[in-house]
């Protein structure tokens, strides 16, 4: 089974798993995230489910919550 | 000498020639100014909408005599009590994707400080397409846990200070203690990204 690096730990994920769906699943709470995918940084706003994952991407993940 | 009297003249120089943005005068902007006037920047471009409220005065950098002020105007006038003649494009506006890039197009590095966890990430989103580094903050609200607040690089233009989870809440108010820790630090990176010091 094909692995991306999420914020530094193997995780498994489906072959063909669009970004957007393996986010979904795995932070299914999480909003605001600024996310870095193999250096791209995307959000929310991007249309992540026309990303396809390949394996050994690298993805980390900021949550930005409120308060300044 | 003032402010400057700590700073070698290679320092000085390359701090009073930098331009720094600043998106929003809130808890975190207000007192990250501060402390960018106090290392010895002198140009800022920043922007708010918003007017002084008595409940800003437990974090932010605005005094009681200021309340119903706008927070651009009653800023300029508190930085300039540290140093006269600062260069401040300060605009009273709503920032949005679309007038993010113009205000800050000439900056050398942008602050997020923004209260809402929507306009963080907009901002951070909107600045990594520019290619101009920005300092965000995440995660600040409460007491205690002063270790918890950490600087996250993102990568060599993106970094966040904050713990990343401690957002405003009903049970967690933000306070100038921990708003202050973060909006330093945001502040100390800006520093060192200008003078190309270890972040």
């Amino acid at each position: 089974m094909p692995k991306v690096i999420l914020n530094g730990e193997e995780t498994k994920f489906a072959e063909g798993e669009t970004l957007g769906a393996f986010l979904r699943s795995r932070k299914p709470r999480e909003k605001n995230l600024i996310v870095d995918w193999n250096g791209r940084i995307l959000t929310e706003h991007d249309p992540l489910d026309e990303f396809t994952l390949s394996d050994g991407d690298r993805i980390d993940l900021f949550s930005m919550v409120g308060g300044g | 000498m003032g402010v400057n009297a700590y700073l070698d003249p290679v320092q000085r120089e390359i701090l009073e020639r930098a331009k720094v943005g600043v998106a929003g005068l809130g808890g975190l902007g207000s007192n990250v100014l501060s402390h960018l006037v106090r290392a010895g920047i002198r140009r800022f471009a920043a922007a708010d909408f918003d007017v002084v409220s008595a409940s800003n005065l437990n974090r932010q950098f605005f005094f009681a005599d200021q309340i119903g002020m706008k927070k651009t105007e009653a800023l300029a006038e508190n930085l300039r009590r540290i140093t006269p003649g600062l260069e401040l494009d300060f605009r009273d506006l709503r920032l949005t994707a679309e007038n993010i890039p113009e205000l800050f197009s000439d900056c050398d590095v942008v602050v997020e400080a923004f209260d809402r966890a929507e306009a963080k990430t907009m901002l951070v989103a909107a600045m990594a397409k520019t290619g101009i580094p920005v300092v965000a903050a995440s995660g600040l609200a409460g007491f205690g846990r002063s270790d918890g607040i950490r600087l996250r690089k993102v990568n060599s233009r993106i970094y966040i200070a904050g713990d990343l989870v401690s957002g405003i809440s009903p049970d967690l108010a933000p306070a100038s203690p921990r708003v202050g820790i973060a909006a330093a630090m945001e502040a100390n990176t800006v520093v060192a990204l200008l003078l190309d010091e270890e972040i």
